[in-house]
């Protein structure tokens, strides 16, 4: 770290830094493997089954 | 070790803010952050890093406190190991936790920061919070100070490098910014500096 400015002056400027950006930093390979993840989970999940008004459940059959 | 605590700027005063190695139950609520409306990039970011720890958890790739990292190096010394941290503060209650850090420990005794996100619109006394990032930066380095971590580094994109230029004091960060160890001792000193100075004026 070249220092430049004093402590003051370095910690003032991060503290309007962070008042007026947002602080979300993600690195791309990082962020790239987590949706690959959560794409990979999604996958995985059971399909459930849409239960549309008027269509009647399936039901199992039972022995008679 | 003792508890890892920096400090936030909230309402003209510099305030405690504890960070913690996040275990399961606080990585839930970490995830939680993805219902929030409007959706932001932190919110997306906290969602994801989640996604990653307990996909890196079931493959026994995780360490949810200090003292588990240190003995998974012990047991091998080149494992690769991640762990979220997660800010919090008394004073701050409303919020459950205030951001986010998701690092690794790379095979070669380096940390990674992955993903680093402040949950935003956090105010107190109807006053912005600020200086959780930079807080959180300075952590990261009493952590790789405590390890024996010679580097921190990360990727950095065209939103983060204007950060870490301006805490490293140098010019450009482009695709990477690298902390070594002397960058290290300048953060730790600067902001400590500072701090006392702060507090020490808070007190009269």
């Amino acid at each position: 770290m070249k220092r430049k400015l004093t402590p003051k002056d370095w910690l003032d400027d991060l503290l309007e830094y962070e008042r007026t950006h947002e602080i979300a930093f993600a690195s791309p390979r990082a962020l790239l493997e987590a949706r690959m993840i959560a794409e990979m989970d999604k996958a995985r999940r059971p399909h459930r089954r849409v239960h549309r008004n008027g269509v009647a459940r399936r039901r199992k059959l039972t022995a008679r | 070790m003792k508890p890892i605590i920096f400090h936030a700027e909230a309402a003209g005063e510099f305030r405690p803010v504890e960070l913690t190695f996040a275990t399961e139950a606080e990585v839930r609520r970490v995830r939680a952050w993805r219902k929030m409306t409007p959706g932001t990039d932190a919110a997306e970011f906290a969602a994801l890093a989640a996604k990653r720890w307990f996909y890196y958890t079931r493959e026994g790739a995780t360490v949810a406190s200090l003292k588990d990292l240190q003995a998974a190096v012990r047991r091998n010394d080149r494992a690769e190991l991640a762990f979220l941290l997660v800010a919090s503060a008394d004073w701050a209650k409303r919020y459950k936790f205030l951001a986010l850090a998701y690092c690794r420990r790379t095979w070669c005794h380096h940390l990674v920061l992955d993903f680093l996100a402040v949950r935003p619109g956090l105010m107190f006394a109807n006053q912005p919070i600020s200086g959780i990032g930079t807080g959180m930066l300075f952590s990261l380095t009493g952590i790789a100070a405590f390890l024996g971590i010679e580097m921190i580094w990360g990727e950095a994109t065209g939103s983060s490098a204007p950060f870490y230029e301006k805490i490293l004091q140098t010019r450009p960060v482009q695709d990477l910014f690298i902390i070594r160890r002397d960058t290290m001792r300048g953060i730790r000193d600067y902001y400590l500096t500072d701090r006392k100075r702060r507090l020490a004026k808070a007190k009269h």
